[in-house]
């Protein structure tokens, strides 16, 4: 029976609920507190995402003094808000009002984080949500990769903002998949045992895989050097035995055993499976019209339909 | 150290010097004064006033900026008594005979002078702003106008002499009697600020309006050394990095910074510059830079150099009828400046700032405000489809003209042209005092002579500028249906206007 916990990015962490419920309460004291014990940049981008995808919350948030965190949280917010009115479909089923309220958002959230990047350069959170305004206000690959590269010489191995740059990167984003592909490569290389960062490289492949169609999709998992290349993803990110976990753990989980299950390694992606349980993220299994069945059928097939 | 004085009825600064002696003439008159239909005068003028004094055989020339005009030189007493008193008599009677050839020489000097598009959007196309133009009223130019420009701007009373040295024995300068010229009416094409326009690609441009001080002057030079460092060494994506800080009037100052960029890099380097921008505005500044660069303008007025420029730049102080003050009072503001002072200055900067972006890129993300491209209003009278552009439309009424596309029109009234560019073969360009140009090609909007001729007729006549013949292949053909032909490309390119012709908007 499927959870109705399941595609709520917070379900997984009970103190992310906690957040949530803080944010809706307008409890400021606690949501500070809780900002306060997180250290690591790929948790805290993920729990301001969690602040921001909170409906409402703006009115909150721009009521508060004007603390960095608050600012973050309120740019966050405005971009979230920017990509509901966008919604998430391709470029060509988009209304003009749509991308001109976007904009609009985004013209908002962009001013609070250029200000919060030029007091503290080291804002690598701040970095990371410009990475999304820069994606929805087309400003341009150089410029995207600026502001990666300026968030990289402070959080060299950040997978929230790898993650963005790889969608940048794509050619639905005016990118190319030499690109991508050579970005990720050079994340993984360079990233600890361990970490989270190799698993972009699964997200490239995912992207390119998606993009494709008819026999060219049919073929592009069953070259041996994709392959290679999402399996020693697996094994250098969330399989490695020193893998440091964090948020994003469903998620690159969740991309391997879509990958896996996809390409019929009905072995190894259920080991994904078996170590997401019942939790999945919203990407990648939003691909699918009905997420919950894509995850569902997916599942099934790599752990024989036992569950 | 610097003596205010008076010689030949002419007000001078004095300085005691080393090394040869140099002085210079400064004139309250620049390219800022002329209407646009006379553009190019001032030039003109100073080209012939030199013209006299033949092969120089030392250190002597001159220049024609913006507000001033600048004949300067060096050398032994006689050869600057000399060169000043040819000068001066020749602007009081000019070789007019030579005004034909001095025009040649203009056009083919101003052929490698880029124009001005920042002034032209902030300004439009009068005051500072025809100072963005190309010599455009050369064609225009009588020798009545040449007379009339020299007897009345290049008089004793709108003019001050430097000399760094004695005065030269014998030195007799001889200007007619006239009056002091105040700055050209301050005018502005721009609602509001931060602003920005597109234009060209290949570099990032602005300009920036800010107070005349030690610490604005030191803003400038230290923001130059953060844009090279984040934009070249650390971002690598631009080669050229320049900042420029020079005086507008007696209170404020024109603060201008071009980073260049490959076209595939473009975007970062507006992004790069607008972060570099705001970690100023924030305070961000590197407190060693500040000290680095605030020894390097003390230092460079030990040279021997400064004196020069100091005695220039009082003497046109005085012109604007500012307040001299003294190089230690300076050296004081200068070793005050403080982070704080740059952040402050960074504040007005940004706030009057207006930024050139590669076409393409946008900046109303970082805050600033698009310069209008459009008229406010559309001119009434008879139309004229395009015939390359079933979008495009040309208006031409009894009050004005304009250039209809989808998105605005672009419109110059009649009794506000500033310049009207005729050609034998029909063609028109209209300027309006905003910068607005509207282009006429009969062929390509099917305008008969009449039509033409009745335009004519509403233009005023200081405003019209003929230009010579087009070779016929320079002369945009009707178009054939089936196969439309290119669009045409002038003689002289000048962006805002021809996009209005083929993009319908103003760059």
């Amino acid at each position: 029976m499927p959870s109705a916990r399941r595609f709520d990015q917070a379900a997984a962490f009970p103190e992310l609920v906690e957040l949530r419920e803080s944010v809706r309460a307008a409890d400021w004291t606690a949501i500070e507190l809780f900002f306060a014990g997180l250290s690591d940049t790929d948790m805290t981008v993920y729990a301001v995402k969690v602040v921001a995808d909170v409906v409402g919350a703006e009115e909150f948030l721009e009521l508060l003094p004007p603390s960095p965190l608050a600012r973050r949280l309120l740019a966050a917010r405005h971009i979230s808000k920017a990509w509901e009115i966008r919604s998430g479909k391709r470029a060509q089923f988009v209304s003009r009002d749509q991308f001109e309220g976007m904009h609009e958002l985004l013209r908002r959230a962009e001013p609070i984080l250029i200000e919060l990047t030029a007091e503290d350069p080291a804002d690598a959170v701040a970095w990371a949500f410009r990475l999304n305004s820069a994606r929805g206000l087309e400003l341009g690959q150089s410029e995207a990769r600026r502001r990666y590269d300026r968030l990289a010489r402070v959080a060299p191995h950040c997978f929230a903002a790898q993650s963005r740059l790889l969608q940048q990167l794509c050619p639905k984003w005016s990118g190319s998949w030499e690109a991508a592909h050579a970005f990720t490569k050079q994340c993984m290389d360079a990233a600890p045992p361990g970490s989270l960062s190799p698993a972009v490289v699964g997200e490239a492949h995912l992207e390119h895989y998606l993009d494709l169609e008819g026999a060219e999709r049919g073929r592009y998992l069953a070259k041996v050097t994709v392959q290679q290349e999402i399996r020693a993803a697996a094994d250098k990110s969330v399989l490695h035995p020193d893998f440091i976990g964090g948020y994003h753990w469903p998620q690159a989980h969740g991309v391997f055993a879509l990958l896996f299950a996809e390409m019929g390694d009905h072995r190894r992606a259920a080991a994904h499976f078996e170590a997401l349980g019942d939790v999945a993220s919203d990407y990648p299994w939003n691909m699918f019209g009905d997420p919950a069945a894509g995850f569902d059928r997916l599942r099934d097939l790599s752990l024989g339909g036992a569950k | 150290m610097i003596k205010e004085t008076e010689v030949c009825g002419i007000r001078t600064l004095i300085a005691p010097a080393s090394g040869p002696l140099t002085a210079g003439l400064v004139f309250r008159v620049g390219c800022a004064d002329e209407p646009l239909s006379r553009r190019g005068l001032t030039h003109l003028v100073e080209h012939l006033a030199l013209h006299r004094h033949g092969m120089i055989e030392h250190d002597a020339n001159a220049a024609t900026g913006v507000t001033t005009t600048h004949f300067f030189t060096s050398g032994g007493e006689r050869a600057v008594v000399s060169y000043l008193t040819s000068v001066c008599d020749s602007l009081r009677d000019l070789p007019i005979e030579r005004v034909a050839t001095e025009k040649t020489i203009l056009r083919t000097e101003q052929a490698s002078r880029p124009a001005d598009s920042l002034l032209v959007w902030r300004y439009g196309a009068v005051g500072f702003g025809a100072a963005g133009y190309p010599e455009w009223g050369l064609e225009a130019i009588t020798d009545d106008d040449v007379r009339d420009w020299a007897a009345t701007r290049f008089t004793r009373e709108n003019a001050v002499l430097w000399i760094a040295g004695d005065v030269p024995e014998g030195l007799a300068l001889t200007l007619p009697s006239g009056t002091a010229h105040p700055l050209p009416a301050l005018t502005s094409a721009l609602p509001t600020t931060p602003a920005y326009f597109t234009e060209g690609s290949g570099k990032v441009m602005f300009s920036a309006v800010v107070e005349r001080s030690a610490r604005a002057a030191l803003f400038a030079m230290v923001l130059e050394r953060a844009l090279f460092r984040a934009l070249r060494t650390e971002d690598g994506n631009s080669y050229a990095v320049a900042t420029a800080y020079a005086p507008r009037d007696g209170r404020t100052a024109t603060i201008t910074g071009l980073a260049d960029a490959l076209p595939e890099k473009q975007d970062a380097v507006l992004g790069g510059l607008i972060d570099v921008l705001a970690a100023f505005r924030v305070g961000r500044v590197d407190a060693d830079e500040l000290e680095t660069l605030r020894d390097k303008a003390s230092t460079s007025f030990d040279r021997p150099e400064a004196l020069k420029a100091m005695l220039f730049t009082e003497a046109v102080d005085v012109l604007y009828g500012r307040p001299r003050m003294s190089l230690a009072d300076f050296r004081a503001q200068l070793a005050a400046v403080t982070v704080e002072d740059l952040r402050e200055v960074a504040v007005q900067a940004m706030d009057a700032m207006l930024l050139q972006v590669p076409r393409g890129n946008r900046a109303d993300w970082a805050g600033f405000a698009e310069a209008p491209m459009w008229s406010e209003s559309t001119a009434d009278g008879q139309e004229f489809p395009s015939l390359q552009n079933a979008d495009h439309k040309l208006v031409i009424g009894p009050d004005g003209v304009s250039m209809v596309a989808p998105h605005g029109a672009l419109t110059v009234l009649h009794r506000e042209c500033v310049l009207m560019q005729c050609w034998p073969d029909g063609a028109r360009r209209l300027i309006g005092p905003d910068g607005v140009s509207v282009s006429i090609e009969p062929n390509l909007h099917d305008v008969s002579p009449e039509v033409i001729a009745e335009l004519d007729r509403h233009v005023p006549d200081a405003a019209k500028v003929w230009q010579p013949a087009r070779a016929a292949d320079r002369i945009p053909q009707r178009p054939v249906p089936a196969a439309p032909v290119a669009a045409p490309k002038p003689a002289r390119t000048w962006p805002r206007l021809w996009a209005a012709l083929i993009l319908g908007k103003r760059p």
